[in-house]
């Protein structure tokens, strides 16, 4: 994952499921980066 | 004759110019095993942000199965933005064990019948062929803009007097 790169990320718990499903998807933020 | 050690400092502003964001929706699926042996299928779609730089992320959450029922109990979603550059070692929330996660922006039960989500919020509707969730996730306060960077050159001489 380069810089500017993020995921979108989305997790379903759900009694039925053998095991969390995730989902992600990666955007590109150049804008945006953590503050140190 | 003696030797003086003289630097010189340079900086140079450089300016990036972002690549232009996505102006299409991006989608990606998954599928997970229930335990009755059917499978959960998902798609994920991010749409475009109508804002530069995004302040809010607008999503979609199809969830899909035979066995699925149309208000399901004790399904919690939650949605978060993450990135796995220079944070790794920072344990995250969402299963992944070499990044770090801004928190996600809903955890907790859907309830059906909201049809139309409130900003930071997520809403869940039955489209037929099974459930889609819909929000947007809000970028927070910690994340800052970046408009550019720097690059600083230093130069060492040595003079002979």
């Amino acid at each position: 994952m380069t810089d500017g790169q993020w995921s979108l990320q989305a997790q379903v718990r759900w009694k039925e499921l053998t095991a969390p499903l995730v989902i992600s998807q990666t955007i590109h933020l150049p804008h945006y980066t953590f503050q140190s | 004759m003696g030797l003086a050690d003289s630097r010189l400092s340079i900086e140079i502003p450089v300016y990036l110019s972002p690549p232009p964001s996505s102006k299409s929706p991006l989608v990606t699926t998954a599928s997970k095993p229930l335990t009755n042996g059917t499978n959960l299928e998902a798609k994920f779609t991010v749409l475009p942000s109508p804002s530069t730089p995004p302040q809010r992320i607008p999503f979609q959450l199809s969830l899909n199965s035979p066995s699925i029922p149309s208000s399901p109990t004790d399904l919690k979603i939650s949605v978060g933005l993450c990135r796995h550059t220079w944070t790794k070692g920072i344990d995250t929330s969402l299963g992944s064990p070499d990044g770090h996660d801004f928190p996600g922006i809903v955890v907790g039960s859907l309830t059906p019948g909201i049809s139309r989500p409130q900003p930071g919020n997520i809403g869940l509707r039955d489209d037929g062929k099974g459930m889609v969730v819909e929000g947007e996730y809000e970028i927070g306060e910690g994340m800052t803009s970046v408009r550019g960077c720097g690059l600083r050159v230093n130069v060492s001489a040595l003079l002979h007097h």
